[in-house]
């Protein structure tokens, strides 16, 4: 999937475990490692927003978006 | 409805299912041995000597026999299949999950059997009207039965929206 979820990235900068990030938003720590390790199929808004409360950042911070075209233009361009 | 009802439906579904799956052997069975003596009969002149008892075919053409030998096999055969799957069904049902990948696959068995069941009923009609003379009391009508053909239109509609909610389920499982 295109998406990436950079939610290891934001945790490592907040220096919060997975599990107390699951006691703070409620979501189980099998969900929210299954978000972390991308194989997600999708975010609630209220998962979203919950994150994002307790990690005090923007969703943007914690989802990429990762365009494999973009990185095939690049092999063409080279 | 509440998870213990429905456990208890699907528990007396699939009591129910499994006496037609008994009812279906054993009248196969009977049947075959009744029509098995029959075949025997006509092959052998009119007369079957059993341990015990005579039995007597008369004017009964060994071809009639062997199609209803087929019927009762594939009959039988085809109605303990369809029970079989429609039981691994209740079981997920009886679990509390009955939206599995299997299930959809078990309706779409189902279908095949039911045409399957259909086309040789219809196979050994055309068969018998076609090469036996059977006389004046008995015509093989040639018959469509729109019910059944229906029923299986339906199976396969029902296996689809099955595969189609096995895959929101999953969807639904892998939503954070």
């Amino acid at each position: 999937m295109s998406i990436r979820v950079t939610l290891d990235r934001v945790l490592l900068d907040k220096r919060m475990s997975l599990t107390e990030l699951s006691e703070r938003v409620g979501v189980t720590l099998a969900n929210l490692s299954i978000l972390k390790t991308g194989k997600a199929k999708a975010v609630r808004f209220s998962t979203l927003e919950a994150l994002c409360r307790e990690l005090d950042c923007q969703p943007g911070d914690i989802l990429e978006f990762d365009d494999p075209r973009a990185a095939d233009k690049k092999i063409e361009a080279a | 409805m509440s998870n213990a009802n429905t456990n208890s439906m699907a528990a007396m579904l699939s009591l129910a299912v499994l006496v037609i799956f008994w009812l279906a052997i054993i009248a196969g069975a009977i049947g075959f041995l009744l029509v098995g003596t029959g075949l025997f009969g006509s092959l052998s002149g009119g007369s079957v000597k059993l341990p015990g008892m005579e039995t007597y075919v008369q004017d009964v053409h060994p071809g009639r026999m062997f199609v209803a030998m087929v019927g009762i096999i594939v009959f039988s055969v085809g109605i303990a299949y369809v029970c079989r799957q429609l039981r691994y069904i209740l079981s997920t049902l009886a679990k509390g999950d009955p939206f599995v990948p299997e299930n959809g696959q078990r309706l779409t068995r189902i279908a095949i059997a039911i045409a399957a069941i259909e086309i040789v009923r219809t196979t050994l009609t055309l068969i018998i009207a076609a090469t036996m003379d059977l006389g004046e009391s008995y015509t093989a009508s040639i018959s469509i039965n729109l019910a059944v053909w229906g029923a299986v239109i339906v199976l396969f509609v029902l296996a689809q929206v099955f595969r189609e909610g096995t895959r929101l389920r999953e969807e639904e499982k892998m939503t954070i």
